[in-house]
């Protein structure tokens, strides 16, 4: 997790994400538990109330669960649910914005569609 | 929540700290003046000493306390979420508790000091000053009490006028603080002296006449009496003005 | 109902009006930021709450009580300010001790393991600390008072990077462990925008601002690009500074930012909380633009 206090999305949306890349990443496992709002909010020095905002609303999205007395925990299919999340998110957060910036440096379709050919063999893993 | 039991303590605590000292230098120094006294002239060539009560010391003591129980303790408090209220309620219990106490111990001392004295065979006489100046006066029944109610009631205006002076400072500004000591000089040495020129006397004469009523009484004997009322009112007066001066006092830096 | 409200509170020393009928609340189990340039008035109004100094006109409440030299009200507020008002030949555990007995909920066990969390020497006098240990000591006293309502004027002053960041992390677990009413007033914005809930801007003795920063912050954006292009953009709008380095033109808007509105020739940025402090509350003409 990253808190990025320049970046445009709200603390508690970093919040969140970080979470969720966690998950993706496996570092937090289905059935287990993540860290605490205390844990988050020290470390990152953020108000606690926004971290809770933000396990709160994956609480919602049924990504995470509460366990009474214990603390919140990874759901079961959280890994597929955050990737269908993010799949859905990908188009505006990342293709829109690399059109915007290609015209903006005058790149033609073929010449994007040859940059994401070239990046993509790249990073074969 | 008006007498707030660690403010009396503080204050207690710190005024006999510093009493606790000046005791250990008077003792000292009567100790090294009975030593030379009694060894340097042994068998006596009719010359004795005369060593001062403690009330002497322990006035100044008080004085000097006083003096520096304001600004400190001011900013402590205030900072620790006691109301100005409390601490000058702090304040005025310990100063009539500490007074007496200190009163007792004085006379205490003055009769321990004078056993250890004669006791080392030296001619060292040790004199209160209520003796020095009721010596009579103290014979005629109620003495000792007499004795402590004036040492105490003399302590408790001591202290009382030294916090004055230490309040009233912190609450003049950078002219005040040389106009009022001017002002006061001015009229003490040099107004007060002309009207008594001017009137022929009278002035310095009905000063004198006063003080004399006040120490001494209108008796045969000197007595204690006007005094002890003279300083205990003094001291309530006292804090009264301090009160007063205190009550919308601003937190400095 | 648990609160410290102000109401038309005001404060002039002399012609200059400190504070000018300032309302204002301060709830429990928040983390507020209160900002403002020197001698913009904070130091006076946390004087006033805290019954140091007497205000002009207008009522201080806590939690329903008149503030002014009420012991019971005072006992729950704790102020954490830059001047050290304790003796100097005082130790360091003397004061604790005291603060102790004047705090109901003082706990000292919290106390010594924050001193040894700053590696504070608990019998060293207050002539001998120095600045940054002053901070330290005070900082203590104020995060184990069990205060409910706990204000911190400047409490990083003379605190290295390490330090500053262990005090960061400290009020956050403090606040977690005893959820008060916490009241940060520092110069340093950045660093402490993360943990404040809600900031209140104060200028020139009035409040600016007084919203949750999160609300505040998203209702903001800056604009760059080519200064015409920047100019016809921010024309009607509500624009409260800019910057400019030759021919590119930053401005700083205060509304929500609209994507679809905004030409191609511009960037968009989010607006952090200095910066928006720092022209909410620069004077015109001391922006530092004809310095280069």
């Amino acid at each position: 997790m990253k808190i990025n206090f320049a970046d445009e999305r709200p603390i508690f949306i970093q919040v969140a994400e970080g979470i969720e890349d966690g998950i993706l990443v496996g570092a937090y496992p289905e059935g287990e538990q993540v860290p605490s709002t205390t844990e988050i909010s020290v470390t990152y020095k953020i108000n606690p109330a926004t971290a809770l905002k933000g396990v709160t609303r994956l609480a919602e999205e049924g990504i995470l669960y509460k366990q009474r007395g214990l603390g919140m925990f990874v759901s079961q299919g959280a890994v597929e649910r955050v990737r269908q999340k993010r799949k859905a998110a990908f188009s505006e957060q990342y293709i829109s914005r690399l059109t915007r910036e290609a015209k903006r440096l005058n790149l033609t379709l073929g010449e994007i569609v040859e940059l994401i050919e070239r990046s993509y063999n790249r990073e074969k893993d | 929540m008006i007498l707030r039991r660690p403010v009396l303590e503080y204050y207690l605590k710190n005024t006999f700290t510093v009493f606790g000292w000046f005791l250990l230098v008077y003792t000292a120094i009567f100790a090294i003046f009975v030593i030379i006294m009694s060894g340097v002239i042994i068998g006596g060539d009719g010359s004795y000493g005369s060593f001062g009560g403690f009330e002497g010391v322990a006035v100044i003591c008080l004085f000097i306390v006083a003096l520096n129980s304001f600004r400190e303790e001011f900013h402590l408090f205030l900072q620790l979420g006691v109301s100005r209220k409390s601490a000058f309620a702090g304040y005025a219990l310990h100063v009539l508790i500490a007074s007496a106490l200190i009163a007792i111990a004085a006379l205490i001392g003055d009769a321990l000091f004078s056993g250890i004295a004669s006791l080392v065979g030296s001619q060292v006489e040790v004199a209160s000053l209520f003796s020095q100046s009721y010596g009579q006066w103290m014979e005629s029944g109620s003495g000792v009490f007499g004795m402590f109610l004036w040492t105490w009631t003399l302590f408790l205006s001591v202290s009382v006028f030294g916090y004055f002076l230490t309040n009233l400072f912190y609450r003049l500004g950078k002219l005040g603080k040389v106009l009022v000591p001017v002002t006061v000089g001015v009229l003490l040495f040099v107004v007060l002296p002309i009207l008594d020129r001017v009137t022929n006397g009278w002035v310095f004469n009905t000063i004198w006449g006063a003080v004399a009523t006040i120490f001494r009484g209108n008796g045969e004997i000197a007595s204690p009496v006007n005094s002890i009322i003279f300083f205990f009112v003094g001291g309530v007066v006292g804090l009264a003005l301090c009160w007063l001066l205190m009550r919308r006092a601003p937190l400095k830096k | 109902m648990k609160k410290i409200e102000l109401t038309n509170v005001s404060k002039s020393y002399g012609h200059v009006e400190a504070v000018k009928n300032v309302s204002l609340t301060f709830e429990q189990h928040k983390i507020y930021g209160l900002l403002g340039r020197n001698g913009a008035g904070k130091s006076t109004l946390l004087n006033m709450i805290t019954s140091r100094v007497f205000p002009d006109s207008g009522e201080i409440t806590v939690d329903g009580d008149h503030a002014i030299e009420n012991d019971y009200a005072m006992g729950k507020i704790h102020l954490m300010s830059e001047n050290n008002y304790y003796p100097e030949s005082m130790r360091i555990r003397d004061a604790l001790r005291l603060a102790g007995a004047l705090y109901p909920d003082f706990c000292m066990k919290t106390a010594n393991s924050l001193a040894e969390s700053w590696g504070l020497d608990t019998k060293k006098k207050m002539k001998e600390l120095s600045t940054g240990m002053n901070t330290m000591f005070k900082a203590s006293v104020a995060l184990a008072s069990g205060a409910p309502y706990i204000f911190l004027d400047e409490p990083v002053l003379g605190l290295d990077a390490v330090h500053r960041d262990l005090f960061y992390k400290l009020v956050v677990a403090q606040f977690e462990k005893h959820p008060a009413c916490y009241v940060l007033s520092t110069h340093l914005i950045e660093e402490a925008a993360g943990i404040i809930e809600d900031v209140i801007i104060i200028n020139a003795g009035e409040i600016l601002v007084n919203e949750p920063t999160e609300q505040l912050l998203s209702q903001g954006y800056t604009v760059t690009g080519p200064e015409a292009v920047v100019n016809t953009f921010i024309a009607g709008r509500s624009c409260i500074g800019h910057d400019q380095l030759g021919g590119m033109k930053s401005a700083y808007l205060l509304e929500p930012l609209d994507g679809s509105q905004v030409p191609d020739g511009l960037q968009t940025t989010k607006l952090n909380l200095q910066q928006l402090f720092v022209q909410l509350t620069k004077r015109e003409g001391g922006n530092g633009h004809d310095l280069a």
